[in-house]
């Protein structure tokens, strides 16, 4: 998929099928290689400190929250995911640390560990359904839910984007191959 | 091809689509709507089947899921697919179907003589007479293989695809008849404004249920009309799912149930529904039972309920001429539409003195002789009913007055009363309560947020079932109205009598007799249970779905107990036989089994590199130049590195980064060595314990900052650490300030190992000094290698001068390549899992071998390791006394003496070499072919082994060599084969 000059997606060599990537397609597959991650942990007064950093409110439990530039996936009681750019990423790392310096907190780089795979289209829940035995459908699951799970044998991090439905899948980096081909495999009926 | 018993008109087929099927190799011909067994009825085919003991002849019984006889082989190759019911496979144009458990033909059977000498083959026949000598089990197994049983496996693999469908509904509806359906009604109904979520799942191919199989009425309208109107109002719904072709056919905790469903999903024939249902309403109906007199399971008879349907969803006539068997009014609907449809009844033999009124009436209109009081006493023709013999019953049931009547026919139509399909209410844990008056057990007590409706309740009129389908959905519709039906209550007479010898078959699948469930009562089997185990009542692919009361009842009369204090046995999922490959789906190979890759995966494997696996992860085990043997390989990949330099892709390895005030603490409790006062930038070895004591992970952790530590640990254990620190923290210490997150995956690691490694690094880095001084053994600096942010560790695990260079996983592929192109003029040389094995081995770390869960610190040298000072887990279980006695497996290195020789694999260690027994002093954990020391070396566990230096001893390995057996001489020496003082680390 996208390959800028000197880093490489753990899906660099993967193809797509055509069917997966019209624009008029029941459901499509994209990557979103080379995001920026850190993974925020951290107790009482966090959500105080890291507020003017991340320029929104830390999402509640099973939600998302995203700003122009950040996007933050809750992913436990106390550890929420932050996305965006790597630029963005980067310096937000640091703004974080200072901010929750003195708290019990930790701020993480993962950037390069998982990939995301974007799943869209009207046919996109019913793909996912065939691995994912969470309620999909709103209200227990619509725009803006997000939770970590399982989607057949591969623990993900799942993220409602919009009514679509447009999902965002984060799969760790070394699975983030076969995981896409059970996917393919899955939009083929 | 002339379907000579199709009738002209009637049924839900398609006369405009002619199938054409082969079933043991015989075309045959129906319609489109046809299912294998009304198709080969409709042709007159009455031999189906062969049965499992005795290989009787047997014909079609039943209707749909609860037939116990016609169990047919289908397709070809890796597609087919045995023991499944005629009654529900759609045949479709070329579909071949073979009948099973006979040879060499269905027609002439040579297992059928096992019938000559049934006498010898009573229940428990197996237990008594296979019991000794033990060792001819082997032999007995074979033939009882060959004689018994029922179809054979594919012998192929499976090639074809399942789907999987995860579901969340409100209110499951399990089956589709006349509760069912006015039970989706309802429910549709209720729920107009919440858009809440229905499901109806039916097992057959068309919704209806019981609807199908008579003339019934509603509303004024044939009861199809209504279903098809019910079915297209509620498929206009979005919020309803209509599955035909749908077993319920699993009710799992918590309301999760499973259905089969077979249709077309893409490229797959079946697919499972995993549904968490809020509310499950069961409307399956009640399956119609059998009555156990002489030659009951001769092929035409069968049960009246599904000659019936053949009538009506087929337009099929079972025969030219029938007699009935009843204890109950309904079947006399059977007799008299069988008539109308023009067959000739020759009478209704029923087993009560007193038939209701009504159904007298019903016959005597239809011009059909009634014999109250009467019951089968016999039954003549072999491979097809020919003729019945009919008695009077005495008063007590228990003989007959007065002579036989012979009648001819060629099909009897038996009923015995209806008992409600309890099954998914059972396997919801739910209790039954005895219905005297149904002689059956109904729902009693529910369990789970479950409702029974219908016929499955025990209702069995039409009315009543869809009233009681609608209450159960919340009611709110307007019942249709419905005519009444002739009572389906029984007078049970569970033994019908017969003349000495005569077989009354209860368990038709497993040539259950109801002599057999005397013996097994006379023989002390009085538990339900027992008597299944014992008879093997019940068993089979129909779980007794048409014997299950008789065996109860029978069991209950001969050990003088009431039936419901007899009991059940327990139902278990699934209702019927379902596919191995249902449950796996697309979830196999390496989707049951994912591959875990590396960023330099594609490298290696273009490189040619044979991978192995470590857990799910792939590693290259070493890279053969073309015409180079991979043991070759491994020693120049090991001499490159103890000469010059070689790099190694060591991402694998687990890292998780520890963060917080009490990240020391945290280190302190997890490891036996102290970590307080590490110095920031520095490392060190860290062995871990599991509570009992034994070494559990081993690494290296390194101090970032203050409060910021790197730890790593072993490829297999990276998850688990992980883990464990979690639960510690969040269960047992969550006053310590500190949180542990997994880096695995965000970085790629190679490690660069060698004499000329430094010289190596310093071409691709200009911000981290490399010298000794400035960056020791057991320090990590942060800077950039190549132009990319890297951690660099200086650690050693081949006893080189060694770095390992971490950089994000997307730069893994950049960071490698300009290594190599750095090294290109160093001749650098990249090494794999195989050459790191030896290079370990010859240095004596340990490894997953070594830490085999038996082994603790003291046990492989690494005692003075445990901090006195400190806890941490496991430390109390060091003072167990079995951990400090003398005599324990201890680290040893081993020197093959023969330079040529081998210590074998997995060899184990005895004093002499000689045949016959000897105490054995230890095994072998590692073995390697030293480059270095030019002979065979290995790791070895050996009582009291650090007292055994010098000693020599024998490694031998009795399966190597395929199975020769393989000896070698070895001297016992320290693990450390090669710079035992480190000098080479240090440089």
């Amino acid at each position: 998929m996208a390959d800028p000059a000197t880093k490489h997606s753990p899906l660099a060599t993967l193809t797509v099928p055509d069917r997966l990537t019209g624009g008029t397609a029941d459901v499509s597959l994209t990557e979103r290689p080379f995001l920026g991650k850190l993974v925020l942990r951290g107790g009482d007064g966090i959500h105080d400190a890291v507020r003017p950093v991340l320029g929104l409110d830390l999402p509640a439990p099973l939600r998302s929250a995203a700003s122009g530039r950040l996007q933050v996936l809750w992913q436990g009681p106390d550890s929420w995911l932050i996305v965006g750019e790597r630029e963005t990423v980067g310096y937000t790392e640091e703004a974080l640390r200072v901010a929750a310096s003195g708290l019990h907190a930790a701020v993480t780089d993962v950037s390069s560990g998982t990939t995301v795979l974007r799943l869209a289209g009207p046919a996109a829940r019913d793909v996912l359904l065939k691995g994912c035995g969470i309620d999909l459908e709103p209200p227990a699951f619509g725009t803006g839910s997000c939770t970590p799970t399982r989607v057949a044998a591969f623990a993900v991090t799942l993220v409602q984007i919009d009514d679509a439905p447009t999902y965002d899948l984060y799969i760790a980096r070394s699975l983030a191959r076969t995981f896409a081909e059970w996917l393919i495999d899955a939009c083929g009926e | 091809m002339s379907q000579a018993f199709r009738l002209s008109e009637g049924g839900g087929i398609d006369r405009a689509q002619l199938v054409t099927f082969t079933f043991d190799g015989r075309r045959y011909q129906g319609y489109a709507g046809d299912t294998l067994a009304s198709a080969l009825l409709a042709n007159g085919v009455r031999l189906v089947g062969r049965s499992f003991k005795y290989h009787r002849p047997r014909g079609v019984v039943g209707l749909g899921s609860e037939e116990p006889n016609a169990l047919v082989r289908v397709g070809r190759g890796g597609r087919v697919t045995p023991n499944l019911r005629a009654t529900q496979v759609p045949i479709e144009d070329g579909l071949v179907a073979e009948s099973q458990n006979r040879w060499p033909t269905l027609d002439w059977d040579l297992g059928a003589i096992n019938s000559r000498f049934a006498r010898f083959l009573p229940a428990g026949f197996y237990y008594k007479t296979f019991m000794a000598p033990a060792a001819w089990w082997m032999t007995y197994e074979k033939v009882i293989r060959r004689m018994a049983g029922l179809g054979k496996p594919p012998e192929h693999e499976d090639p074809d695809a399942y789907e999987k469908r995860h579901a969340h509904v409100d209110i499951l509806i399990a089956g589709g008849g006349p509760a069912g359906l006015a039970a989706a009604l309802a429910a549709a109904r209720n729920a107009k404004e919440t858009g809440k979520r229905i499901l109806v799942a039916d097992e057959n191919p068309a919704f209806g249920g019981s609807l199908l199989n008579g003339p019934a009425m509603i509303d004024g309208r044939p009861a199809a009309a209504w279903v098809e109107e019910t079915v297209a109002a509620l498929q206009a719904l979005p919020n309803v799912t209509l599955l035909t072709r749908a077993t319920v056919f699993g009710y799992y905790d918590h309301d999760f149930l499973t259905i089969a469903e077979h249709g077309t999903f893409g490229a797959a024939r079946q697919r499972l529904w995993k549904v968490r249902a809020k509310k499950v309403i069961l409307a399956t109906g009640a399956i119609e039972r059998p009555l156990a007199f002489a030659d009951n399971d001769r092929p035409g008879v069968m049960l009246a309920g599904a000659v019936r349907g053949y009538l009506h969803r087929y337009g099929v006539r079972c025969g030219d001429t029938m007699a009935v068997l009843t204890n109950n009014d309904a079947a006399y609907a059977c007799a008299a539409e069988a008539k109308a449809a023009g067959m000739a009844v020759a009478a209704i033999a029923d087993l009560r003195a007193e038939p209701g009124a009504d159904a007298l009436t019903l016959a005597r209109e239809a011009g059909i002789a009634v014999l109250p009081g009467h019951a089968v006493a016999g039954v003549s023709g072999t491979k097809a009913v020919q003729g019945v013999r009919l008695r009077k019953l005495n008063a007590a049931g228990d003989g007959f007055d007065g002579p036989a009547m012979r009648i001819a026919c060629d099909l009897v139509a038996v009923s015995g009363g209806w008992t409600p399909a309890v099954h998914l209410h059972s396997q919801a844990k739910g209790k039954l309560d005895w219905d005297e008056d149904l002689a059956a057990f109904r729902p009693g007590r529910r369990f789970g947020a479950n409702v029974s409706a219908g016929a499955c309740n025990g209702t069995l009129d039409l009315a009543g079932c869809l009233a009681e389908g609608a209450a159960a959905a919340g009611g709110g519709i307007d019942l249709p109205a419905t005519g009444s039906d002739l009572s389906g209550a029984p007078h049970m007479l569970w033994r019908i009598p017969a003349g000495r010898g005569a077989k009354r078959f209860v368990d038709l699948q497993n040539d259950v007799t109801t002599s057999d469930v005397a013996l097994a009562a006379r023989e002390g089997y009085r538990s339900v249970e027992h008597l299944k185990r014992y008879t093997t009542l019940g068993m089979g692919t129909d779980q007794g779905k048409t014997s299950n009361h008789h065996g109860l009842a029978l069991l209950a009369g001969a050990t003088d107990r009431a039936i419901p204090d007899v009991g059940t046995t327990t139902f278990r999922p699934p209702y019927t036989p379902v596919t191995v490959g249902l449950f796996a789906g697309r979830d196999k190979d390496a989707f049951a089994h994912p591959v875990r890759r590396t960023a330099l995966h594609d490298w290696h494997v273009a490189q040619g590199a044979p991978m192995t696996d470590a857990g799910l992860w792939k590693r290259p085990q070493a890279y053969p130049r073309p015409g180079e043997s991979l043991n070759d390989a491994i020693r120049r990949e090991v001499l490159a590195v103890r000469d010059n330099v070689g790099l190694v892709d060591v991402t694998t390895l687990g890292k998780i980064d520890i963060q917080g005030p009490d990240a020391a603490e945290l280190l302190n409790r997890m490891y036996i060595n102290a970590w307080k006062k590490l110095p920031v930038g520095k490392g060190r070895y860290g062995l871990m314990l599991r509570e009992d004591g034994m070494v559990w992970d081993d690494g290296v952790t390194m101090r970032l900052a203050e409060h910021h530590f790197l730890m790593t640990t072993t490829t297999a254990n990276a998850a688990a650490v992980l883990q464990q620190m979690e639960f510690l923290l969040q269960t047992q210490w969550p006053d310590l300030k500190v949180f542990v997150n997994s880096v695995t995956e965000h970085w790629f690691a190679a490690a660069v190992s060698g004499p000329n490694a430094r010289q190596l690094l310093n071409k691709l880095t200009t911000d981290i000094d490399m010298s000794n001084d400035a960056f020791p053994m057991m320090a990590i600096r942060q800077g950039t290698v190549a132009g990319l942010p890297a951690r660099v560790l200086r650690i050693s695990f081949s006893g080189e001068l060694s770095y390992e260079v971490n950089v994000a996983a997307d730069d893994g592929v950049a960071l490698w390549q300009a290594v190599l192109d750095a090294g290109e003029e160093l001749d650098l040389t990249v090494y794999g899992t195989e050459a790191m094995g030896v290079l370990r081995i010859e240095k004596g770390h340990v490894a997953g071998p070594e830490l085999d869960g038996r082994t603790t610190a003291d046990d492989l040298g690494l005692g003075r390791m445990v901090n006195a000072n400190k806890d941490c887990i496991g430390k109390r279980s060091l003072d167990r006394p079995g951990l400090n006695e003398t005599g324990r497996l201890q680290l040893v290195g081993l020197e093959c003496d023969d330079a040529d020789g081998r210590i074998p694999f997995g060899a184990r260690i005895v004093a002499e070499h000689k045949d016959g027994a000897q105490d054995q002093l230890g095994h072998v954990t590692s073995i390697a072919q030293s480059p270095v020391l030019e002979r065979s070396i290995a790791l070895a566990l050996v009582r009291d082994g650090r007292n055994r230096h010098g000693e020599h001893v024998y490694a031998a390995s009795p399966t190597a060599d395929g199975g020769k057996g393989a000896w070698a001489r070895v001297r016992v020496t320290g693990p450390v084969f090669f710079d035992p003082e480190g000098e080479r680390l240090h440089g």
